[in-house]
């Protein structure tokens, strides 16, 4: 696959500008165009942010906490840098970007070649087409999984995966959210999903077996498991197991599969290297941010990857190479960074955070940050 | 030490209280530690006449997020991402966590403004128990096995049910000042009290032989030493024994298969089963220890987690009460040591939270289809109906048609068995 992105440095990553919000945030993602940023957290409502004007639509589609999104764009997409000034706000949007419901013929005609699919934390999920003149809402369906944790879309823009409490993986067509398939081996809630780039394989990870399951997307039979134990992380006074296998990506030549989380009560987040080959682990990256825990975990084509984490009332980035123990760099962001997203034009980075007194956090950034060229 | 109804004034209401009763309160504390060396040498004659009745206790341990259970704020900022959902009772919505127990509210009395200001999962633990601040009186159960102690009763008044690890805060406070014969006997993973069974090797009448020996040496060794701890041993032995002989209770394999998968698989759905058998079997007293609610991190995955069993596992034992004719004879308390917080800390937990949280009570004595109390709209005060856990001992006990005003006397004095300046909650009984 031919490399789109640009030859960034990311030791260099610095603010470029931060955007409010009115709940502590857990989640962002821009559509495959680079305008909109969608965000959520802890509110029933998801934020979408023209990232030139910075004018966001709060809309109330969703019935709970977004706590995860994906994207899927056509090659023909064209992606839209962030202006680095604040750009006239947009028109208006429509009426409403709101509509209910599987997809209508109506809704069919509007599709493009940017989606944007967003979950709540009561199982609904929402496909946004974006390359219009405002996000509208292609179909909107009730998954079933009761809290939906995890989503992803396929490469080839045909099939959703999602995973959530109840432990079981469903896939979805893009199209019009219909039905494909169920995938049902875990015992426990579903936390991350991945679909391998060679287009015929779905990972998923749980979080209290701490396994990450290879299934074939053409039968729904599970191929492969790989052990996490690395990510349990149990509490003996209260009995709780706060670990997990919060993010899964495969690093840009395929060779090796890597997830994130942490280790150990109070302990700091890490990363797992998994050989795609044998499924052995090979590495095992721990950070030094105290008392954190890493939500995300994206891959940028260069060959670096960075993370996202959250510790004790702060947030910070993490930047890695694989084949290093320690880190290329950290950087200290406003608040916790429950959400990460890599700007499709491979420059950019956006960061949800939380923000508000002490312990208790009331309100919401993005952070929208810049890896200057280098490398 | 014997039991004997209370002939003072009655002071109904903290409003009332006075110099006298904190006196009291203090002075049981004192009497606690005094009456330890008297206990079980005074006459043992119930004054209250032997009830049939019986207590199951499901103690949420760790202290069950209010929020998304039994008073949903879905409206407020602190309201969690959980939708509410409608009851068997018109009107009164609760979390979207307990749909079974959302069919079955209208045979509960549901206490939604529970205010004990307590924070500490061990002082928490004694409180609700307890009824008290002051240390050294006995829990709940240890008071329920006194009150109901029949001479018939084969098998201990009180169990205690929880899993080996992690004990935390689940054993804090016991019988207090009733002494050892009044502790809950402990069933620790859902066995019967270890090393109590004659290993096969030794035949009977070698280990009859060793008995009377150990008696014969604890009955010599009594003789020149303050006898408090060597009875201790005896007594709990003897419970365990007299548990022993009836394991026939601790074989779930026993009840149908359906009946095993129904109750659940899990720690929580066979302790629950276990104290069906127990209480069937003339248990006065069984505590059921749910573990794992305190969750200071990702609380909404962790009350999804405890809600999924705990749910459907009360309402099949509920049912199942009642089928069996249990439920007229049986109280059950669902409660735990505190509430969470309204506000989500930047982990996604909901820290401790004593101000106003929420119980409830089904079963023998209780009204059934009552919601009590009412919280602020951000679920941080109390507004209406405030009870506090001396409140909920008086009405245990009055649900079980114990005398709360009665008075233990340890050592030769008076000492209240419930906190006389509290007082039941007359709302949520018959």
């Amino acid at each position: 696959m031919p490399l789109r992105m640009p030859r960034v440095d990311p030791t260099a990553t610095k603010l470029l500008r931060e955007f409010s919000y009115e709940a502590p945030l857990m989640s962002c993602l821009v559509d495959p165009t680079g305008r909109w940023c969608f965000a959520g957290g802890r509110s029933r409502r998801i934020y979408v942010t023209d990232l030139n004007s910075g004018v966001t639509e709060s809309l109330e589609d969703h019935e709970s906490w977004v706590v995860t999104s994906a994207r899927w764009g056509a090659d023909d997409i064209a992606v839209v840098s962030p202006s680095p000034e604040p750009l006239p706000p947009p028109p208006p949007p429509p009426r409403s970007l709101s509509r209910s419901g599987p997809a209508t013929a109506d809704s069919k005609l509007q599709q493009t070649g940017a989606v944007v699919v967003t979950g709540d934390l009561v199982g609904r999920l929402i496909a946004w087409d974006t390359a219009g003149q405002w996000p509208l809402v292609r179909w909107s369906i009730e998954t079933g999984h009761g809290t939906l944790r995890t989503v992803a879309v396929s490469g080839d823009g045909r099939l959703v995966a999602t995973g959530g409490g109840d432990g079981l993986v469903r896939l979805w067509s893009l199209t019009d959210g219909s039905p494909v398939r169920e995938l049902a081996n875990h015992t426990c809630p579903v936390f991350s999903t991945l679909f391998h780039p060679d287009g015929k394989h779905l990972l998923t990870g749980d979080r209290g077996e701490q396994t990450i399951r290879q299934w074939e997307l053409e039968t729904g039979r599970e191929v492969r498991r790989f052990d996490a134990q690395d990510l349990s992380n149990y509490k003996g006074g209260t009995d709780i197991n706060y670990g997990g296998v919060r993010d899964i990506a495969m690093t840009t030549d395929g060779r090796l599969l890597l997830c994130c989380g942490r280790n150990s009560y109070a302990k700091p987040g890490l990363i797992l290297q998994f050989d795609w080959k044998t499924g052995k682990q090979v590495r095992k990256q721990v950070s030094t941010f105290t008392n954190s825990i890493f939500h995300h975990l994206a891959m940028h084509e260069n060959g670096f990857y960075i993370t996202a984490g959250v510790g004790a009332q702060t947030g910070e980035l993490w930047f890695w190479k694989p084949e290093q123990e320690e880190k290329l760099a950290s950087l200290k962001v406003s608040g916790p960074a429950y959400g990460l997203d890599l700007h499709p034009d491979g420059r950019h980075l956006l960061v949800a955070q939380m923000g508000g007194p002490r312990t208790y956090g009331d309100r919401g950034t993005v952070g929208l940050y810049e890896m200057p060229p280098g490398g | 030490m014997s039991v004997k109804p209370q002939t003072g004034p009655k002071r109904s209401t903290r409003d009332r209280l006075t110099r006298r009763h904190l006196l009291q309160g203090t002075l049981g504390a004192a009497l606690g530690a005094t009456a330890l060396g008297t206990v079980g040498q005074a006459a043992a004659k119930p004054a209250n006449p032997r009830s049939p009745r019986k207590l199951l206790l499901l103690f949420l341990s760790g202290g069950a997020s209010q929020l998304e259970t039994f008073d949903p704020k879905p409206d407020s900022k602190y309201g969690g991402p959980f939708r509410t959902i409608s009851t068997a009772l018109p009107g009164i919505r609760i979390g979207e966590l307990l749909p079974h127990t959302a069919t079955v509210i209208d045979r509960l009395a549901v206490i939604r403004s529970v205010n004990t200001g307590e924070t500490s999962h061990f002082r928490g633990h004694y409180l609700l128990q307890s009824g008290r601040k002051v240390p050294g009186y006995p829990v709940i159960g240890s008071a329920v096995a006194r009150l109901l102690e029949g001479p018939a009763d084969e098998l201990p008044g009180y169990v205690s049910m929880r899993r080996h690890h992690p004990q935390a805060y689940t054993d804090v406070g016991d019988a207090g000042f009733l002494g050892p014969k009044y502790e809950g006997v402990k069933i620790i993973d859902g066995k019967p009290p270890a090393n109590i069974v004659r290993p096969e090797s030794i035949d009977a009448r070698t280990a009859s032989t060793r008995e009377r020996i150990r008696r014969l040496s604890d009955t010599r060794f009594l003789k020149d030493r303050v006898p408090r701890a060597i009875r201790s041993y005896a007594e709990s032995y003897q419970k365990a024994e007299a548990l022993m002989r009836r394991r026939d209770i601790f074989d779930l394999e026993r009840e149908s298969a359906a009946d095993r998968q129904r109750y659940g698989e899990h720690h929580f759905g066979r302790n629950c089963l276990l104290a069906r058998r127990l209480l069937e079997s003339g248990v006065h007293c069984v505590k059921v220890t749910h573990h794992d609610w305190d969750a200071h991190f990702e609380n909404f995955h962790w009350q999804r987690q405890r809600c999924l069993e705990f749910d459907r596992t009360f309402v099949t034992l509920l049912d199942d009460f009642r089928d069996r004719g249990l439920l007229e004879e049986t109280l059950i308390v669902i409660v735990g040591e505190m509430g969470r917080t309204p506000r989500i800390n930047y982990y996604g937990g909901r820290d401790h939270w004593g101000d106003a949280w929420s119980m409830a009570f089904a079963g023998c004595g209780i009204a059934p289809g009552v919601v009590l109390g009412k919280t602020n709209a951000l679920g941080t005060e109390v507004v209406e109906g405030a009870v506090d856990a001396g409140d909920l001992f008086h009405t245990i006990l009055a649900a079980l048609k114990l005398d709360p005003k009665a008075t233990y006397n340890v050592g030769g004095r008076e000492n209240p068995v419930a906190d006389p300046a509290a007082k039941r909650i007359a709302e949520v009984l018959v």
